[in-house]
């Protein structure tokens, strides 16, 4: 009973500080499932980077845990009083609303619910979530630092493996879920492996809600096509459901096909969504909060899990290389929020960096292998590592040794396959084919160039992170790469959709705003 | 804002992705029904069962004798449905008669004779069945030998093995009665929900202080590259925050290729086994399991001793890596006790 309510607790008080840290909905109209949304994003990715900062200065983990009940106290009774002081007028409440005819809104609200209670509906019951997070969450809850050697002990004081060393799976995977876990252990005391899930239970909940909100100024009925192509796209919850037609309805939540539950993925794609809204809607609005919360996000998601810093690189690249930071003309305002939202987002992951440091990896040091000798290598027929294969591993596989394939022969394949997976995405991608800014005036729209630049380049970045793996190819295709990557693109892709498939009608006839709104 | 409606091509695109969300609306509603069927706690029977070929079986259970002419095994039940000379049992019993098992069946179907290999025996009960037989194999899936009196069996039997083939039999009760459960038809949970592992790991957080370290020490050289088989993860998980300790742990804990190499390796070492420079040894009694002249354990090499001063360890866990957790498989004793070796008092 303890367990539930500290993990209540910790849910009330990330939407609290949340809340506390988004502007009002009296200025900043948008309905109770966006706020409720963005304060649980904002919130999760405030409370997880600043608890990684704790931790990375070497104060315990007791500190974090002291720190999130003072401020979620102090949030909750803020909340609480600014809740009666601050009523909407009835044009914004009429502003706020979503507009969703009832039908939809059942069925959004249905899959918001269901991933809510599928996600506890058993405690940690997966490979990853147990041994990747879980257990880090263990070791920051009772020994109180990521210091120590349970999570050092695999190398010596000078970086030497060890003879005989600790245990630990991915000892430099960011500390974002099992901090958000370790507060439930500290607060609730003791490691309950239902309850720790109920913080991580709200991503997929949020994420649509995320996108509604990034899209509302530029209408209403793009907000609800991106928000409900969001929702409905499957690999939210699950990935390849039906695909071994009825024997999946007994094989359903159990198995890494999975998305919901104490995983990272969803993490990192419902916290991009959230970097991409509010800076969409902080520059359309010219509203800089928003945009720095927007940068705190993207932060957040670096906490989540190592993807989250090569996709920090490529939203950079994309805001950077768009045009949306130049501070000139109309939109010089706008450039100088997203600057600002970039500096917030460098400034909170330097303290990650610097922890991460100090941390033994395992693999997917990518920065190892990502060099261009190595990309023109397998862009030109490089074989695949079929060395690292596990028959080759046992002798098993002469074949396949004196024969290697061309890794090339194989990995675009794996992403078309993707592509046209409709149990996964529903339609997603051919959606973002046609929501692509095709045309010239569209393409002169900054932000749509943006969000183009990050779904797709983090596509591409993805298909040159697995083209320069230094791991077997087919192996990872078993364990769902490339899809699970791919997932962390959704937000930005459902934005992009819904802009074209609700966007004004202007649109089609020519004239289009090219610059933000004052 | 512009509310103008959209295009025709628009609202088709939208409304086809939006049926996709048939398919999570189904799972979540299957998830959540199929963990109400279980009381929401993680349960191995959510998880299908193992379908073993006869092919595929009779090789694992001769392979269990050095010779397996002559010993005599009790079959509980040939499947709940009639036989037939397809039948898996049926094909099965053949293949093991075929190398001279002597096969003593209890069925509750009729007119066998002319199914089953020539000689085989019929008992009229279980507990004839098992008088000096060398081993036990569990079929049937019915109510019948789904807790079957391991020690009254282990007390008329011969032989220490029971193969089970139904994945129902209790591994402690037949663990500590004495008797080897090799189990064929488990259900394909994951491997952190095995009963047996987590009774041994509760009994490890029982008996071992939170603070103390544990030296893990190979018995034999790795036998398998099975994922499956890194218990070594799930304890070091289950019985945190005692501190456990492996030889070249990056490799064992690393990513699935990096494991089957540190398997490798292990198994190319040199004289760290037995045989190698190692002598084998059991305690009596042992600390948990009730099988005996199967323990993991062995004299420690100078490495390991080193280990155990260097890394402030109190306890060494022996084991032997295998896809399937056995708590035979598992010996935890003090490090005095590990130093001293089989000339401890």
């Amino acid at each position: 009973m303890i367990a539930f309510l500290a993990s209540l607790f910790v849910v009330l008080s990330l939407l609290a500080i949340g809340g506390a840290l988004l502007p009002p909905s009296s200025t900043i109209p948008r309905s109770r499932w966006e706020s409720f949304a963005l304060a649980f994003l904002v919130g999760s990715a405030a409370v997880v980077t600043l608890g990684t900062a704790v931790l990375a200065v070497g104060l315990p983990f007791l500190v974090v845990a002291i720190s999130l009940m003072a401020f979620g106290v102090f949030a909750i009774l803020q909340t609480l009083r600014r809740g009666v002081a601050l009523a909407m007028t009835a044009e914004a409440a009429a502003e706020a609303r979503t507009g969703y005819a009832t039908p939809i809104a059942a069925l959004v609200f249905a899959l918001g619910l269901g991933s809510v209670l599928a996600s506890f509906a058993l405690p940690i019951n997966e490979f990853d979530p147990l041994l990747h997070f879980a257990y880090k969450g263990k070791i920051l809850s009772e020994v109180g630092t990521p210091f120590d050697e349970a999570l050092t002990g695999l190398v010596d004081e000078n970086g030497e493996l060890r003879r005989f060393g600790r245990i630990v799976t991915h000892p430099n995977y960011p500390l974002g879920i099992p901090i958000l876990e370790a507060l439930v252990a500290v607060l609730g005391r003791g490691w309950h492996e239902r309850w720790i899930q109920l913080p991580l239970a709200f991503w997929a909940m949020c994420l649509p809600a995320a996108v509604f909100f990034g899209l509302r100024p530029i209408g209403r009925r793009a907000a609800r096509a991106g928000a409900l192509v969001a929702a409905a796209t499957p690999i939210l919850y699950q990935r390849n459901f039906t695909k071994n037609g009825w024997a999946d309805f007994g094989n359903a939540g159990l198995g890494n096909e999975l998305t919901l539950g104490a995983g990272a993925d969803l993490p990192v794609a419902a916290l991009l969504t959230a970097a991409c809204a509010l800076l969409l809607h902080g520059r359309r609005q010219e509203v800089p909060r928003l945009q720095l919360l927007g940068g705190l996000c993207l932060a957040g998601a670096v906490m989540m899990k190592n993807e989250g810093l090569a996709l920090f690189g490529c939203f950079v690249l994309a805001v950077v290389l768009s045009g949306a930071v130049l501070p000139i003309g109309k939109g010089r305002r706008a450039a100088i929020g997203s600057l600002s939202a970039l500096a917030v987002g460098f400034g909170a992951i330097l303290p990650w960096l610097r922890l991460r440091s100090k941390l033994p990896a395992i693999d997917e040091n990518y920065t190892e292998h990502f060099t261009v000798e190595r990309i023109k290598h397998f862009l030109g027929g490089g074989a695949e590592l079929v060395e690292r294969s596990p028959k080759a591993l046992v002798g098993q596989a002469d074949d396949l040794l004196a024969n290697p394939p061309a890794r090339m022969d194989d990995l675009p394949g794996y992403f078309t396959g993707e592509f046209l997976d409709w149990r996964s995405w529903g339609l997603l991608w051919f959606l973002l084919l046609v929501a692509l800014p095709w045309r010239p005036r569209e393409l002169r729209d900054t932000d749509r160039r943006w969000l183009a630049m990050l779904a797709v380049g983090g596509v591409c970045l993805y298909f040159l992170i697995l083209l320069v793996t230094p791991w077997y190819l087919p192996l990872l295709r078993e364990k769902g790469i490339p899809e699970r990557l791919l997932l962390h693109l959704i937000g930005p892709i459902c934005i992009l959709i819904g802009w074209r498939l609700g966007g004004p009608l202007a649109e089609d006839s020519g004239t289009f705003e090219a610059e933000p709104r004052s | 804002m512009d509310e103008a409606r959209p295009t025709g091509w628009k609202r088709a695109l939208l409304g086809i992705h939006t049926v996709a969300a048939v398919l999570p609306l189904l799972c979540l509603a299957t998830i959540l029904l199929r963990s109400a069927s279980v009381g929401f706690a993680a349960d191995r029977s959510l998880y299908p069962r193992i379908e073993n070929e006869a092919e595929n079986l009779a090789p694992y259970l001769l392979q269990t004798w050095r010779q397996p002419r002559g010993k005599i095994l009790a079959v509980c039940g040939l499947g709940d449905a009639t036989p037939t000379a397809d039948s898996q049992s049926v094909r099965l019993l053949h293949m093991l008669a075929d190398q001279g098992v002597v096969l003593r069946v209890l069925s509750q179907h009729t007119n066998l004779d002319s199914l089953l290999p020539l000689g085989t025996q019929f008992p009229a009960d279980l507990n004839s069945a098992a008088i000096g037989a060398q081993a036990l194999l569990i079929y049937d899936e019915d109510e019948r030998y789904a807790s079957l009196d391991f020690r009254s069996l282990a007390s008329k039997m011969d032989g220490h093995l029971v193969f089970d083939l139904t994945g129902q039999a209790d591994g402690l009760a037949a663990d500590a009665a004495g008797l080897q459960l090799l189990a064929y038809g488990a259900p394909l949970g994951p491997p952190w929900l095995d009963p047996d592992l987590l009774a041994y790991a509760a009994h490890l957080r029982e008996r071992i202080p939170a603070e103390d370290g544990i030296l893990l020490v190979m018995a034999v050289r790795p036998g398998t590259i099975s994922g499956r088989a890194r218990w070594f993860l799930h304890l070091n998980n289950l019985i945190f925050p005692r501190r456990l300790y492996l030889q070249d742990s990056f490799g064992a804990s690393g990513t699935s290729v990096q494991f089957r190499q540190w398997v490798l390796d292990m198994g190319a070492r040199g004289g760290d086994f037995p045989g190698k420079g190692q002598q084998r040894w059991e305690p009596s009694p042992r600390e948990f399991s009730g099988v005996t002249q199967v323990g993991p354990v062995r004299t420690l090499n100078e490495e390991e001793r080193a280990a155990i001063a260097e890394h402030d360890v109190q306890w060494v866990s022996f084991f032997s890596m295998n896809a399937d957790f056995r708590v035979q498989d598992w010996e935890t004793m003090t490090v005095e006790q590990a130093l001293a070796g089989p000339q401890q008092p």
